[in-house]
């Protein structure tokens, strides 16, 4: 299948298309990307859109996410959902340590940033790298926020063309040293000393080589966040859930 | 024409938030249902508007009827 032929084939597909459709978005002033499976709240961007428009200084913002899945012939909450945490150090290189390496995305961006980042991504061709990218430009470009109110439900499962490639195929893609090699110039340069602690490197390294092990323990504290984080959000939780079942 | 026209005429307001859906083919039933469960749940906050970029190829989105905010309907560039 020629390159020219093929479908709407991943992430970086979809960044190409959202700036050919840069005309319908000139008039605004902020500018998010969701999926089709994924909610993000009205109130919550009014929100995010008032902080920006207080906060000068700052690129991006949003707030908490929540997961949820049909279970038992209904839709029920699953786990919590990060989102990028506030990242507010003037120093990029201090935001780069800060940064918890969540999707930047669906974050409400500042429109000029958010096609500012779009426009670096189509130089590359991997598509896990176009979002690993994205999540680095938003952090270098600026401060981002995250508010404390339920932000994006996201819905599991998801579908094929956006799930994380197997890391056996994402290795055996031509272009992955070549895009490596441009995230690194466009982001890095400056940062070359905590190159391999903090950035790129970091998150490729994580994402090959993830040999966390899992103890009883670990398996407690992450059952123990799941229900905390509904008991602090089960009101918004509830209401949206309850409100997805019956559409 | 007509409709760009009409488009043009619905982008003359004062919302400064849009907010993108990509509809993936196969996937319209899902955006479909993202926009009544904000026709439905969230019709009062109207301060944004929506471009949803339907995948060449795939089924247009039913745009739901909604005075508070605009949803912009387009295709793909991409070839099947």
């Amino acid at each position: 299948m020629s390159l020219q032929k093929k479908k709407i084939n991943g992430m970086n597909d979809i960044f190409r298309e959202i700036i050919q459709k840069y005309f319908f978005l000139n008039k605004y002033k902020y500018c998010c990307f969701v999926e089709d499976d994924n909610f993000i709240f009205p109130q919550s961007l009014a929100k995010s859109k008032k902080f920006l428009e207080e906060n000068n200084d700052y690129i991006a913002c949003s707030g908490r996410g929540f997961i949820f899945s049909y279970m038992e012939k209904k839709y029920s909450y699953l786990n919590f959902y990060t989102l990028p945490n506030t990242v507010d150090d003037i120093n990029a290189n201090i935001r780069f340590q800060k940064y918890n390496k969540a999707l930047c995305y669906y974050s409400l961006f500042r429109k000029k940033y958010f096609f500012k980042i779009l426009k670096k991504i189509t130089k590359i061709t991997d598509d896990n790298m176009s979002e690993v990218f994205f999540n680095f430009l938003a952090v270098k470009f600026g401060k981002i926020k995250e508010l404390n109110c339920i932000y994006l439900a996201r819905k599991y499962p998801r579908p094929k063309i956006y799930n994380i490639p197997d890391k056996n195929d994402w290795i055996k893609n031509n272009s992955l040293l070549k895009d490596i090699n441009t995230v690194i110039r466009n982001i890095d340069n400056n940062y070359l000393i905590n190159l391999s602690n903090n950035s790129v490197f970091k998150y490729l390294s994580l994402r090959f080589f993830n040999n966390k092990k899992i103890t009883i323990f670990s398996k407690l504290v992450f059952y123990f966040k799941k229900y905390l984080f509904y008991l602090s959000n089960r009101y918004a939780i509830n209401n949206f859930i309850n409100n997805w079942n019956h559409l | 024409m007509q409709k760009l026209l009409k488009e043009l005429i619905m982008r003359n307001d004062k919302k400064e938030i849009i907010k993108v859906i990509f509809n993936l083919k196969g996937r319209t039933k899902y955006t479909e249902k993202y926009l009544n469960m904000i026709k439905k749940n969230y019709s009062n906050d109207n301060f944004f508007d929506i471009l949803i970029i339907n995948e060449i190829g795939n089924k247009l989105v039913k745009k739901i009827s909604n005075k508070n905010f605009n949803i912009f309907n387009v295709t793909s560039k991409k070839k099947n």
